[in-house]
């Protein structure tokens, strides 16, 4: 067993004095992390394009419509023609587009009722609904001066109050409204917020770890084509201590991976006390060995190098996505059913049960156990392939 | 070529992702928007403003229209947002008729869930309709009482006069503040929504993720043989440097080649991508991608000094490149700064000139910026791969 110890601490040892694989295995996660946190942890708003067709060139109304909706923050208004927006509805590129008929300006200023016209496939799609009743506001701010006017008009009707008297007073009145709104919408977020960090890191920490040890598998597959391992082999370090070394180098170097981006996230977001801190390292601590595991299943399979990576990218990847690294599966769906396959789905409950709630051990007990059966599983199915390419030599 | 099982993986693979993909749940876009309101007062305004636009049959409902539903219990309605049930609604304050005649002023609330970024924008969006017409009303009340004074004190009208035009002018308004608007809403009716066919971003992204990875993994194949002294070897065999840089090139394009056929024709016959009314854009898009990932490769081959650097290389930048350049998701659903930034990878201006073509129908005119840059980042990889290669052996 010394021997494996030291086959082990000389592969660790080498992963922490090469400096660009350190900086790989901790600058990536951090990369990506900060990706996903800043695409979407943020507190986003709503985002949407407005299509106009405006057929009431020159109608001053119309001008004024479409500048209202300019001003409307992440709403881009995008003046289409009418040929154009016929073709894109077509073709659904796009399922709404509001048009401005001849006359609109005209009908307004005369006090007729004008007409809007919002061109659209089945519903128009749900932001676009959205986007119909923003356009729906800024219509009825534009129409609302000649609005009143009407009403004003038709109240004092007869009393000899010219309309030039009329419209002054309205403007007048509008002026001060917009300096002092009597009434203003304010808007008040209730319930709990999202938690970038809860739902992205553990994902994250899984994903890359996994990912390290399996693209890092590819180096087992060059000792052995190399003849490296063959060389070994005529020490006396036997196939068994050969193997453990190897599979305790690949834990070591995942724990110690995830060990260090664990530490610097609590650092950085605050987000263990002692107890959790610990019962992280303890999730770390499995899911490397799973991984390591993994990790040796991946070179004892692979014949070249290019093979070790492609399986490790493939079999990285997919875990990573069916363990809910950037989304989760709604229960009871078959990627939901399909996700109890993959290893991270386990430590990543695990990460997520002590990050949320206070922690209890009897919580995570039952994924660190399923982990263990799979390190368990690994390291038997990679020992048969092992022993079977070993002899083979 | 030869390596069997590393070809399978680096073609069959990305459409494991795309059939994973598709079998998430994207929802019915075309769900009809449900805007819920309350009000906190006994009578009054606020009951007037929701009667005149509560939805009474939803069988009359145009299409696009959305439902307004009244909610008679304030507090259940809060928890209903509480709990996730709703995710949002709007409220009259419990003084609200009060304040808007005696001047005060009112709020109008938005109470929602911090993640309901479109419910908060459509009950904005109302609210706002809202308070224009409570201004309206407003606005119209003060110009009648200020216009009929100045008739009373020019002689014209008597203080009874005046009490009978405003209660009369007060019954109007009321009637017409809220059914009534100066503009007819035409809801017109093209056809449905085509159901969302995930594969039209998730091909084009995949797509560039991986020719970038597959050709970007091939630098440690030139380093190998530079270490082996292969190159060195067609040097002495009066083979011209150029002619070995162009030679490399070639070969890593020829692989992005078969595999950028594969994906569009699996993804067309397979998948049913739409590749948009302009074939030809996607197809020089295509190349260009398979061109920019072999100078690429060539550049990252002269600048790695061993192989496992050069393995590592190529996965960091396939794998920092791809999520921040829309591989992973569409650009245009992350926030515009971060848009901004991804410009700096080629993987942006591709998966900008895919979506652009294949989502939006843009025509061929509007991606040669995309082709542009695209072209550019070629340039750029190859003249720092031609200015570094080198075939001595580390």
């Amino acid at each position: 067993m010394n021997k494996a110890w030291l086959v082990a601490v000389k592969d660790i040892r080498s992963f922490l004095t090469d400096r660009a694989d350190l900086a790989y295995s901790l600058l990536l996660p951090i990369a990506i992390f900060a990706l996903l946190y800043g695409a979407f942890g943020g507190h986003s708003s709503f985002s949407g394009t407005a299509y106009v067709v405006n057929d009431d060139a020159g109608g001053e109304c119309a001008r004024l419509l479409i500048e209202k909706l300019g001003e409307y923050k992440n709403l881009e208004v995008k003046v289409l023609a009418a040929a154009e927006a016929s073709k894109k509805l077509d073709r659904s590129d796009i399922t709404m587009v509001v048009v401005i008929p001849a006359g609109f300006t005209t009908d307004l200023v005369s006090g007729k009722k004008a007409t809007l016209v919002f061109r659209q496939r089945g519903n128009g799609g749900f932001e676009e609904q959205i986007v119909a009743n923003i356009v729906r506001a800024a219509a009825e701010d534009v129409a609302q001066d000649f609005r009143v006017i009407d009403q004003v008009t038709k109240a004092v009707g007869g009393k000899g109050i010219t309309p030039e008297r009329i419209k002054t007073t309205v403007q007048k009145f509008f002026k001060r409204e917009k300096e002092h709104p009597i009434v203003n919408v304010q808007v008040e977020d209730i319930g709990s917020s999202p938690d970038p960090v809860g739902s992205f890191l553990p994902g994250i920490l899984t994903m890359f770890v996994l990912f390290s040890l399996s693209i890092n598998s590819r180096v087992l597959v060059e000792e052995k084509n190399k003849g490296t391992l063959e060389r070994l082999m005529t020490t006396q370090l036997k196939t068994t201590e050969l193997f453990i070394g190897k599979f305790l180098a690949g834990s070591g170097r995942g724990f110690i991976q995830v060990g260090i981006l664990v530490g610097l996230a609590c650092l950085v977001f605050g987000i263990f006390t002692p107890l959790t801190f610990l019962l992280a390292l303890l999730i770390s601590l499995t899911f490397s060995l799973a991984a390591g595991a993994l990790g040796l299943l991946i070179s004892s399979i692979a014949r070249t190098e290019d093979q070790a990576i492609w399986i490790g990218v493939l079999a990285t990847i997919t875990m990573s996505m069916l363990g809910g690294t950037f989304f989760t599966a709604p229960e009871g769906s078959l990627l939901y059913t399909l996700g109890k396959l993959s290893v991270n789905t386990y430590a990543n409950e695990a990460y997520r049960s002590i990050m949320a709630q206070p922690a209890i051990l009897g919580n995570i007990i039952p994924d660190l156990m399923i982990l263990i059966a799979v390190t368990v599983l690994a390291l038997v199915l990679s020992w048969l392939f092992f022993r079977v390419l070993s002899k083979a030599r | 070529m030869t390596d069997r099982l590393a070809l399978f993986f680096f073609v069959v693979f990305p459409f494991f992702f795309v059939i994973l993909f598709r079998m998430m749940s994207w929802g019915n876009v075309d769900r009809r928007l449900v805007l819920h309101l309350a009000t906190r007062e006994q009578d009054g305004l606020s009951h007037m403003i929701i009667n005149a636009i509560e939805t009474k049959d939803t069988l009359k409902l145009e299409p696009g229209e959305p439902r307004i539903v009244w909610h008679k219990d304030y507090k259940e309605a809060e928890q209903a947002v509480l709990e996730k049930k709703i995710p949002g609604i709007l409220v009259f304050p419990t003084d609200f008729t009060g304040s808007i005649y005696l001047g005060y002023g009112s709020d109008i609330k938005i109470m929602a869930d911090p993640e309901a970024v479109n419910t908060k924008a459509a009950l904005t969006g109302m609210a706002r309709a809202i308070c224009s017409g409570v201004i309206a009303q407003r606005v119209a009340m003060n110009a009648v009482v200020a216009l009929l004074i100045e008739n009373e004190m020019a002689g014209r009208e008597s203080d009874d006069q005046i009490g009978k035009t405003i209660q009369k002018s007060f019954a109007g308004q009321a009637d017409t503040s809220f059914t009534g608007s100066y503009i007819n809403y035409v809801h017109e009716k093209v056809g449905n929504i085509k159901p969302v066919n995930p594969s039209n971003w998730l091909i084009p992204g995949y797509l560039v993720m991986f020719v970038f990875f597959a050709a970007a993994l091939g630098a440690e194949t030139i380093i190998r043989e530079r270490q082996n002294q292969t190159l060195e070897r067609l040097i002495a065999s009066s083979v011209p440097k150029d002619a070995i840089v162009l030679g490399t090139f070639a070969g890593i394009m020829a692989k992005g080649l078969v595999q950028i056929a594969i994906f569009w024709l699996v993804g067309i016959f397979v998948f049913k991508v739409d590749i948009g009314p302009y074939p030809l854009g996607v197809i020089i898009l295509s190349l260009l991608v398979v061109t920019m990932s072999a100078a690429f490769t060539v550049m990252l081959a002269t600048l790695a000094k061993t192989q496992r650097s050069a393995s590592s290389l190529s996965v960091f930048a396939a794998l920092v490149l791809a999520p921040l350049g829309g591989c992973w998701w569409p650009l245009f659903v992350t926030p515009r700064w971060l848009q901004f930034i991804a410009k700096i990878t080629p993987h942006a201006w591709a998966t900008t000139g895919f979506n652009k073509m294949m989502l939006f129908g843009a025509g061929f005119g509007a991606v040669v910026p995309e082709m542009l840059a695209l072209a550019g980042f070629t340039v750029l990889f190859g003249l720092v791969a031609i200015i570094r290669f080198r075939t001595d052996a580390v």
